[in-house]
């Protein structure tokens, strides 16, 4: 009994132990509803199954008709540039929404509140519709004036010999030059 | 219990743990995420999270990369307190000060990465040190060591519990999203070939699913000894480097905070009169 843990704690202090099994409880209710947080990690990756399918899909910038490369760059650059950039694809696939402006608009009905927490936790969408040029530069591209910068969804075909682009679609167009 | 000895022998295995610490952040900024960097990038995307939520309604992020010399400031402050740290490990204020620094950036990271990317072990580590007396560090290394294995054993779990486990092609379906812009920019090489291959041969892939299953339900030993801790550290290291190879997973993040299972056994000797 004396070397468990949880009675080591209890025998030191009991507020401590109060507050590890609040934690605990905090996190096994949080497990239940399948809800993640910072400080109540719901570690699930790759446990859900997604669809099945032979195509997948990855978002790239063109600038004045060139791709602009992601994937030379070090590790947490690379994900960064591929990350923000797959969930700036979504949002602009979903009218300039983030997933956070739908669970707060469908969450809080008082208009005051709703609209401060949407102005504090929300990207501002006219800053929002300027991000590829960021992007481009952060990437390490310039971006010349008048130039014209393409968000485009690729979906790409596996078989057995090859990978391949399957089709691409349009999602967003700045042009410098209008 | 006895206060007058130090829980830990010396230093010097926490200076070390403390200096890959330092390679880690170091990692952050060579590859051109630091806040610095990041300036001007005004496209966020957060959870539904309290913690989330008070940092950016605070509106800290949005004003650190706002000013380029307030992102400098804050990331050369960050490693001369690591300095400092590595020199004095035992210095709660000090771990206090880089505990919230830590916390800042995985909050400010992830909420313009936009994706939690479960690699907030650079922030977990500062626990234990978080306490003054040697009995709380200890307890809070304890916890937080059970924290670690928790981590990993519940991501297994969740994949036997979800049934994921059950989907033979689950895994191929997986990779097949893992290196799409490598594929799309033609910088193709042995790991796109690599999983190339697995995303045609979905029997090896459920293979190395099963393993990976398997490596992180092995952490579950740590629940009951202490005995095997380095080994359950290479068993996470070895996940890890599998992730990265085949999945494009790097976790330089945690690596550190993995780290704390190669001087857990160092702690549980020299304290044993201590609780």
């Amino acid at each position: 009994m004396d070397d468990l843990f949880l009675y080591k704690v209890f025998k030191h202090s009991r507020l401590a132990f109060a507050g590890l099994m609040m934690f605990i409880t905090l996190q096994l209710i949080f497990i239940g509803k399948k809800m993640d947080m910072l400080t109540f990690p719901f570690n699930n990756m790759f446990a859900m199954p997604p669809d099945t399918t032979s195509l997948t899909a990855t978002y790239a910038i063109r600038l004045n008709g060139l791709l602009v490369p992601i994937t030379n760059n070090l590790y947490w650059k690379k994900d960064f540039l591929e990350t923000s950039l797959h969930a700036y694809g979504k949002y602009k696939e979903q009218q300039d929404a983030v997933y956070l402006e739908q669970y707060i608009n469908s969450t809080f009905e008082d208009d005051h509140k709703r609209n401060f927490l949407l102005s504090s936790l929300t990207p501002d969408k006219t800053a929002a519709d300027q991000w590829p040029v960021w992007f481009c530069e952060f990437a390490g591209k310039d971006v010349p004036p008048k130039s014209k910068l393409v968000l485009v969804k690729y979906h790409l075909l596996f078989d057995k010999e090859k990978v391949s682009t399957f089709d691409s679609t349009i999602i967003y167009t700045i042009d410098q030059s209008l | 219990m006895n206060s007058t000895h130090s829980i830990w022998i010396n230093k010097q295995p926490l200076r070390i743990l403390f200096t890959i610490l330092l390679a880690e952040w170091l990692m952050f900024l060579i590859s051109g995420v630091g806040y610095n960097n990041l300036e001007g990038d005004r496209f966020f995307s957060i959870g539904v999270d309290p913690v989330y939520w008070i940092v950016f309604g605070l509106k800290i992020p949005q004003t650190i990369l706002a000013h380029s010399w307030l992102g400098i400031l804050v990331s050369g402050s960050t490693i001369l307190l690591l300095l400092a740290f590595i020199v004095n490990p035992y210095n709660n204020k000090l771990a206090i000060a880089l505990c919230i620094l830590m916390f800042l950036f995985y909050i400010t990271l992830t909420g313009y990465l936009t994706h939690r990317n479960f690699q907030a072990g650079f922030c977990w580590i500062f626990v234990p040190f978080l306490f003054k007396k040697e009995i709380n560090r200890y307890l809070a290394f304890e916890a937080t060591r059970y924290f670690l294995l928790f981590f990993y054993v519940s991501a297994a779990f969740l994949k036997i519990y979800d049934g994921a486990i059950q989907h033979t092609g689950l895994f191929s379906q997986y990779l097949q999203n893992q290196f799409t812009p490598y594929y799309l920019e033609m910088n193709t090489g042995i790991r796109t070939s690599l999983n190339h291959y697995l995303v045609n041969h979905p029997s090896t892939t459920y293979l190395f699913y099963i393993i990976s299953v398997v490596l992180e339900s092995i952490v579950l030993v740590g629940f009951f000894t202490k005995k095997f801790d380095r080994w359950l550290a290479l068993v996470i290291l070895l996940f890890h480097l599998t992730n990265w190879f085949i999945m494009d997973i790097a976790p330089i993040g945690q690596l550190a905070f993995i780290g704390i299972l190669f001087i857990s056994r160092q702690i549980r000797n020299t304290s044993a009169d201590h609780v």
